[in-house]
């Protein structure tokens, strides 16, 4: 974890409430991993008080570049629509656990929804980087509210859409369900919904392939001394016994086991 | 009349280490705005920092609809203020106080100015002039890179002397030496003074031994700025001979000099 | 059609939002920005027996999302404030709530006394967290005996509403409220600010002359926040909640945590126009959420 100055890069204006930051910040740019997040401070004074946490979305590691994908929901992130090219931003990281890739994956499935999407196109990058089949599965409220529908296109990912107003299936995992178990994962992962977690869970325990989740949680300090960022878990996969984990270390991915929200 | 204003900035430039002249269109301040008076500046959108800054009206255009701030940075405020790019619109309480005044009997008149003080008084020489009054103006600075306005003042056709502290241009001492000679040369029939408390002080003193009418101009920090919350009060003499309390933001800022009461 | 008007203490607003004293005058500075008609009611300047000049300066004192003041109650003193600025607020649809502050019960009893009967005063805020110069400086509002025997007194001698603004500055704020309902408060408004200080590192002087001054602003707000719903689980008199209120949601979350009515303070000087925009945000806010009247949030916190 390093607290660094980098500079901004562009910061745009991609659809809705989504914009896309780039910074030029090679100290963390060269040592982000998929799943891990950077802490942002959106100004130089103490109104927002509170740094922003932001999953990576992609890094160019060649030019020392990482970007993030944000959400305007709030007064930090408001305020981060703002930020001009050339300015200097405060970031620390990398911070947090992420995704596990195994060694000799040879095929995995994205699940997100909305702006949760984020953190998997970092994986995916990765993934197809190493020569990994990548399918995703993408949902949203509507079809324009889709994320990352470019990168992994360009990614060479096998696509499988679905939002809210279309009824040919339920949810985007009956598209996975579909492909199972004909089709083998190495590795599931899943990020922006309560629902679409559950259903990866449910699928991992049918086929017993491995699956992660992101999560996210409300941050102070972003690097585990607080403890404001707990989430509830189980400790064992028998459910026997309960506990308190930091998002922001021993997450923000978890096995999807581990989620008490999973089983309803 | 106090009105709350939306300003463009249409130019905010260094014009000395640490000093600013930010001008803005703004057509109430220019028609309203009387030398002597002020603006409370919100120089954030957020919380933090807390408090407008109150800054004096610089230079006044009617025609142009334009008004300038001239300001030092000394602080958070005046730091985001020195930030704050041309083509952004911010907010400004004004014109606010009791301006300079000078009457037909006043022909011959000197205006000394400290460091930052000097702000205020080009607006003053610029109508005194108009005025057809033969203006003296004296400036001090610490040292020649630190000397402000010296051109706005030559330029109009005021007589200038400048003294530095350091002797790196002009008089290498005191302003306040300028007067003691020019209240020798020259019949005055008013003195005008703006910058830091101890040459105030002294302007006030020596314009008293010479029974020369005098007026200063104060600062104090402020709260609402407008006269409601006498949080920036001045001590002043009274009639009896013990004191009160004036509020600088509406009494003042500028008051006589012989009624203020300085505590050592 | 929303409806925004309450009813605090017998006093009719017709909205809940309030401009605080101290922070407001006399309403003659802010008249100019704004028709003063558009608020509830303002709650005027502390306002003592003999005109009082008020602490040395440096009096105010910027801190992180706050300030810091020590004005001292400087005030033309009550009757001053009887004959010159009570008939010029008469002209504007507002309730005018006289706040009052002493320094014996003789004093508060007899500003009450004064203010009685005087047309358009439409209440009085008892300010006990003045010093008790004759009780050895301690302030009334930090003993519930002593906040009790000040409202007992004042009761005793005006038919006005009377409510008692209470003081942060203590262990438990309840205590004090419970004690000042039993003698007869009509509502108590709270919090008044708490006590802080800042240090000029340069001088190595405080930067208040006064040394010690009175916190407001958004940084009190959660304090504010616990000792409004705090006390609304104590009392059964109406509310009015202040403290570091700048948006329509700040006033939202005082209703809900138990006000009847909420004051806006120091934020006025963060953004002269706050009252006025909190107003109309709470209109919209409640259309939005589709709730007819705002007395529907009052104590609505679930827990």
């Amino acid at each position: 974890m390093q607290q660094t100055a980098g500079t901004i890069v562009w910061n745009e204006h991609q659809m809705e409430d989504v914009w896309l930051l780039t910074i030029e910040v090679p100290r963390i740019a060269q040592r982000i991993k998929p799943g891990q997040f950077v802490q942002v401070k959106v100004n130089n004074l103490l109104d927002p008080f509170l740094r922003r946490p932001f999953s990576l979305y992609r890094t160019f590691r060649d030019e020392g570049k990482l970007q993030l994908l944000y959400k305007v929901v709030g007064k930090g992130t408001r305020l981060m629509t703002t930020l001009k090219e050339g300015t200097s931003i405060d970031l620390i990281g990398p911070l947090g656990r992420g995704f596990t890739l195994p060694h000799h994956a040879e095929k995995i499935a994205v699940v997100g929804r909305g702006i949760g999407t984020a953190p998997l196109v970092a994986l995916a990058d990765e993934a197809s980087n190493k020569g990994v089949e990548v399918y995703c599965f993408l949902s949203a409220e509507e079809k324009h509210k889709l994320v990352g529908l470019k990168e992994f296109k360009e990614m060479g990912c096998e696509l499988y859409l679905h939002a809210d107003t279309e009824d040919n299936v339920k949810m985007v995992t009956d598209y996975l369900k579909k492909l199972l178990p004909a089709t083998q994962f190495d590795g599931v992962y899943v990020c922006g919904s309560k629902r679409l977690t559950r259903e990866v869970h449910n699928l991992s325990k049918k086929y017993g392939f491995m699956s992660q989740v992101s999560l996210e949680q409300i941050m102070a300090c972003g690097h585990g001394d607080c403890h404001g960022c707990v989430v509830e878990l189980y400790q064992d996969k028998e459910r026997s016994k309960k506990c308190y984990k930091r998002v922001c270390k021993e997450g923000p991915v978890f096995e999807t086991w581990e989620v008490v929200g999973v089983y309803a | 009349m106090i009105k709350s204003v939306k300003a463009e900035i249409v130019e905010n430039k260094p014009i000395a280490p640490e000093f600013f002249r930010m001008t803005l269109k703004a057509e109430t301040l220019a028609s309203e705005g009387l030398p002597g008076q002020f603006v409370m500046v919100k120089v954030s959108p957020n919380l933090e920092p807390f408090l407008r800054r109150p800054i004096s009206l610089h230079q006044i255009n009617r025609e142009e609809a334009t008004v300038s701030l001239l300001y030092q940075v000394v602080g958070k405020g005046t730091r985001l203020m020195s930030e704050t790019q041309k083509g952004k619109v911010i907010e400004l309480l004004g014109p606010l106080g009791k301006g300079f005044t000078w009457s037909d009997s006043d022909r011959v008149v000197a205006l000394v100015g400290g460091g930052c003080g000097t702000a205020p008084l080009v607006a003053l020489a610029h109508s005194l002039l108009e005025d057809k009054k033969e203006v003296h103006v004296l400036l001090g600075a610490q040292t020649k890179e630190k000397l402000v306005c010296e051109e706005d003042f030559i330029s109009m056709g005021a007589k200038v002397k400048v003294a530095t502290d350091d002797g790196s241009y002009g008089h290498h001492g005191f302003v306040t030496d300028l007067l003691k000679n020019l209240i020798h040369d020259v019949a005055l029939d008013m003195v005008y003074s703006c910058g830091p408390l101890p040459m105030t002080k002294e302007v006030v003193k020596l314009t008293q031994e010479a029974s020369i009418p005098c007026q200063i101009s104060l600062e104090e920090r402020m709260g609402c700025g407008i006269g409601a919350c006498i949080g920036c009060v001045c001590k002043v003499r009274t009639k009896d001979g013990a004191f009160t309390y004036k509020k600088v933001c509406k009494d003042g800022p500028v008051f006589k000099g012989e009624e203020v009461m300085f505590d050592d | 059609m929303t409806n925004l008007a309450v009813e605090v203490a017998g006093i009719k607003l017709k909205n809940p939002v309030l401009t605080a004293s101290g922070t407001f005058g006399f309403g003659r500075e802010f008249a100019e920005l704004y028709d003063l008609n558009l608020l509830g009611g303002v709650m005027v300047k502390g306002t003592t027996l003999n005109p009082r000049l008020g602490n040395p300066p440096p009096r105010i004192a910027e801190t992180p999302a706050g300030m810091l003041n020590s004005v001292g109650l400087q005030n033309p003193g009550v009757d001053y404030v009887i004959r010159e600025e009570i008939p010029w607020l008469r002209q504007f649809d507002v309730a005018v709530i006289v706040n009052v502050s002493g320094h014996s019960f003789d004093e508060y009893a007899e500003i009450a006394a004064r203010l009685d009967g005087v047309p358009g005063v439409d209440g009085l805020e008892i300010n006990i967290s003045c010093p008790n110069v004759k009780g050895g400086g301690m302030a009334f509002g930090t003993d519930p005996k002593m906040a009790a025997e000040v409202i007992k007194r004042v009761r005793s001698r005006t038919q006005l509403p009377v409510i008692a603004k209470l003081s942060p500055n203590v262990t438990d704020i309840t205590e004090i409220a419970r004690a000042v309902e039993a003698e007869g408060a009509d509502a108590v408004s709270l919090i008044n600010t708490v006590l802080g200080m800042a240090i000029d590192i340069k001088t190595r002087r405080p930067v208040l002359a006064n040394i010690v001054g009175g916190l407001s602003g958004p940084a009190i707000k959660p304090i504010a926040l616990r000792m409004v719903w705090q006390v609304a689980q104590t009392v059964n008199i109406p509310i009015i909640g202040m403290g570091g209120i700048t948006t329509a949601e700040d006033a939202v979350e005082f209703l809900l945590a138990g006000a009847t009515a909420v004051a806006i303070g120091a934020g006025n000087f963060c953004n002269p126009m706050t009252a006025p925009e909190v107003i109309k945000g709470l209109k919209n806010w409640l259309s939005q959420e589709k709730i007819d009247d705002v007395r529907e949030l009052i104590g609505g916190l679930k827990t």
